[in-house]
């Protein structure tokens, strides 16, 4: 579950290993993130000189695709890859998905014919993919209907104070700012930005809908995937209120379990987040020095097998794996807190990011937003120098709660009493209905679900942080020069994915 | 016969000068992928602008269906040229440049100005709006770069009392003017960083904002042209640079054109290295810094200088 990777099989140095195949050229690629594959391309951006990232399909020898794609995306990928020039070839990595809930997506295979497809969502399969010999058939792609006209119509000239020529950018639905698709329409008098415009939905897969039609069990793999960049939060959010259901308390050791699982897993996503904010400043030192800190956390959390995701226990493989990892946290821990010193000092950085980008902690708290938006909010200015250190800050705690949780683990695994045997069968939870909250990456996560005692939820509903500081976005970037406007937005941290549900 | 011969000899020079720029702006290639990912992966960075342009040179070459196709097709070879033709005044050795006019830092100067315009015209010709949005930040780099490198630069022919970059060189026989000059060093060196839009001056190219800003429509051997360009100007200014303030191609015991490429390189990367501390500036932010900060400095520097040179033995001669 959303333990450390050491602890998980998946080691830390998976994010930098020397592929085994070198790669015997260099490529341009053009990334296309559906949703979860935020930390996997940060990290790619970072390790492998091979490959480069550019953002301009004309500039681009290789379309790496990280799915899923839903329907609505799908248009917008296939107009991203007809515009690269020929010759050219694609990649798609999808996610190691659970066996009962793979998410609806377009079928690349058929949408990018030829594809390659990477072995794992990991760099190093990645890397893999891009090196294997063989054929690789050029990039080709099948036409798509476009169910959507993506328009939108300016203003009255008369609406618009002081402006001189309007122009409207349209930015995304694939851009970097966010972490998977998000189209915004800015309306520009020059580099100032007059309106914004929003446009979500793209990475939508109904997590609630599919909860509602699976049963107990897969319902659980559903939830992990709410936030794909957070798996435990939903997972765990989802355990709680099963749990509550049943009127049951999780045993000490899977409570701590929990506690040290959903701390690793804040603190790698505010990590991999700076790297990525870093990235996209072009602060060389400052990135380097954030990605040696996200790197031993590795950029994603193993698939959850049914058991983990219904009785919320997250397994370790042993005690003294666990315990290695506690080190490895409390050594992150002053080294985050080294980086959160740099920063806070780091003149030209707050020449950059000090004052702009400012939200009012009432407003916040009145659109129900939580986390470190607010946080940054409540602590200070709440402009995105704040943000970025406020997570920092957030970062070396949620390492100090992962190590605490950590150092005490049992040398087994800890587990639900095998009440309900070995089975993969998860029984209906009696009658009524709880809501559950969790501490996640981004904010508050919850979760209200209904049980009618049939074999299935009967109601689902989820809170979603993200969603909450997106409806926020279009009075935050009103106002903001251009350059300034992707800075806010990439520091207000949305998930796509856990935003659209 | 004569004038044979002096046409035959312009032209090697000019090919020369070519070859000389075309390995400059690999260098700079290299010393980018060097700087950012550390000499263990040398072997790679001397390999890959290699590899690079021999895949853009097979690639497509695309063209925006309604944009200006003489201003799309004509902008790389425009940047190219200005920077072949600023490269000619550069001497490598006493009497070793393309052409040694009496006016060449005036001439490289107002050289710099059809760079910034085919820059411009490589974004205003896409027809879409981010090459358009580039095109407004390319303009507002002409602008704000010209002065502060001109006054910075003239501290130079100030002290060797001519615009020939022969004579400057000459002038620091006993002692480099970077030694007495390093405001004027700092501006100009600033002030190059913003001709050739490297970072953090880079916003007219800005990867992700504007998907490549200028350059977003480019593919192919275009594109290669461009970025070839844009390195080749940055290794021309840091090697006027080394004429100005460095003592050119002086120095003991090793030819003077080695002497000349080893200061050019090694003053690229410590510009580059420093220009990596710093995030990417917002376009009013370069403004301000221009307009603030670098145009009085840039003028105090000249007064510096004045009063310098009637002192300094070397200066004023």
């Amino acid at each position: 579950m959303g333990m450390p990777q050491s602890a998980q099989g998946i080691a830390p140095h998976q994010v930098n290993r020397p592929v085994n195949r070198p790669v015997n050229r260099s490529w341009r690629y053009l990334a296309l993130d559906g949703g979860g594959g935020a930390h996997l391309l940060t990290a790619l951006a970072a390790t492998d000189p091979h490959l480069r990232e550019v953002f301009s399909p004309r500039h681009a020898d290789l379309l790496l695709v990280v799915g899923p794609v839903t329907d609505r995306l799908a248009p917008s990928l296939a107009s991203m890859a007809r515009a690269v020039p020929h010759p050219a070839h694609g990649l798609i990595i999808t996610g190691a998905s659970a066996p009962h809930a793979t998410p609806p997506g377009y079928p690349l295979e058929s949408l990018l014919p030829g594809a390659r497809q990477a072995s794992s969502p990991t760099v190093e399969g990645l890397l893999e993919a891009v090196a294997r010999p063989g054929e690789w058939p050029p990039l080709a792609v099948h036409d798509v209907a476009n169910p959507e006209l993506d328009l939108t119509s300016l203003p009255p000239r008369e609406s618009l104070e002081m402006a001189t020529e309007v122009a409207v950018l349209s930015l995304g639905p694939l851009q970097p700012f966010t972490a998977g698709p998000l189209r915004l329409w800015l309306l520009c008098d020059g580099d100032q930005v007059i309106q914004c415009h929003i446009a979500a939905g793209y990475a939508a897969r109904d997590i609630a809908g599919q909860m509602r039609a699976s049963d107990w069990r897969a319902a659980g793999e559903w939830a992990a995937q709410l936030d794909p960049l957070a798996p435990a939060t939903g997972a765990i959010a989802y355990a709680r209120a099963l749990e509550r259901l049943r009127h049951e308390e999780p045993t000490e050791g899977v409570t701590r379990a929990r506690v040290g699982a959903l701390a690793w897993e804040r603190a790698r996503n505010w990590l991999w987040w700076a790297v990525r904010f870093f990235s996209l400043l072009e602060d060389a030192p400052l990135h380097r020095a954030a990605f040696a800190l996200a790197e031993p956390l590795g950029i994603s959390a193993p698939s959850f097998n049914a058991r983990h995701a219904t009785d919320g226990a997250p397994g370790h493989s042993d005690g003294a794996a666990a315990r290695v990892s506690a080190q490895t946290a409390r050594t992150l821990e002053r080294d985050v807190e080294r980086l959160a010193s740099r920063v806070a000092g780091n003149r030209p950085l707050r020449l950059r990011t000090r004052g702009i980008g400012m939200l009012d902690a009432h407003a916040l708290r009145a659109s129900g937003v939580t986390g470190p938006a607010l946080d940054a909010s409540v602590e200070g200015r709440g402009d995105v120098r704040q943000r970025l250190l406020s997570r920092l800050r957030a970062a070396r705690t949620a390492l100090a709660e992962a190590a605490e949780a950590l150092a005490g683990a049992p040398d087994t695994p800890p587990r639900h009493e095998s009440r309900y045997g070995a089975t993969d069968v998860t029984p209906a939870p009696p009658e009524g209905q709880v809501e559950t909250a969790v501490s996640g990456p981004r904010g508050t996560l919850g979760l209200r679900i209904v049980s009618d005692g049939g074999d299935h939820p009967a109601a689902v509903e989820w809170s979603r942080p993200s969603a909450a500081l997106l409806a926020l976005v279009p009075h935050i970037l009103a106002g903001q020069k251009l350059a300034d406007a992707e800075i806010i937005l990439a520091s207000l941290d949305l998930a796509m994915a856990e935003a659209d549900g | 016969m004569s004038e044979t011969t002096g046409i035959v000899g312009a032209t090697i020079r000019a090919v020369v000068t070519v070859l000389a720029l075309g390995l400059g702006a690999y260098a700079v290639a290299v010393l980018d992928r060097l700087l950012r990912f550390g000499w263990r992966y040398a072997s790679y960075a001397l390999a890959a602008p290699l590899r690079e342009a021999a895949s853009l040179l097979g690639q497509e070459d695309l063209a925006p269906r309604r944009g200006d196709h003489f201003l799309f097709v004509s902008a790389p070879f425009i940047a190219v040229a200005t920077a072949v033709l600023a490269a000619l005044v550069l001497p490598v050795g006493p009497g070793a440049s393309g052409f040694d006019p009496a006016i060449g830092l005036f001439y490289f100067i107002v050289l710099l100005s059809p760079f910034i315009i085919a820059i411009m015209n490589a974004g205003w010709s896409q027809n879409s709006k981010v090459g358009l949005f580039a095109t407004f930040r390319a303009a507002a780099h002409l602008i704000s770069y010209e002065v502060p490198l001109g006054f910075a630069a003239i501290g130079a022919p100030m002290a060797a009392e001519s615009l020939a970059i022969g004579r400057i060189v000459a002038a620091q026989d006993g002692l480099w003017f970077g030694v007495w000059q390093p405001l004027g060093v700092a501006i100009y060196l600033v002030a190059a960083l913003f001709v050739c839009f490297r970072h953090p001056f880079d916003g007219a190219l800005a990867g992700p904002g504007l998907e490549g800003g200028v350059l977003a429509e480019y593919s192919g051997a275009r594109l290669l042209l461009l970025r070839m360009a844009l390195d080749a100007v940055f290794i021309v200014l840091m090697a006027m640079a080394v004429e100005l303030f460095f003592g050119g191609w002086q120095g003991p015991l090793l030819p003077g054109p080695l002497w000349f490429a080893l200061k050019t390189i090694l003053l690229s990367a410590a510009v580059i290295a420093l220009a990596r501390l710093v995030p990417r500036l917002r376009v009013d932010q370069m403004l301000s810094l221009c307009w603030k900060v670098l145009v009085p400095a840039s003028l105090v520097n000249i007064a510096i200088v004045g009063v310098l040179a009637l002192f300094i033995v070397g200066g004023g001669q």
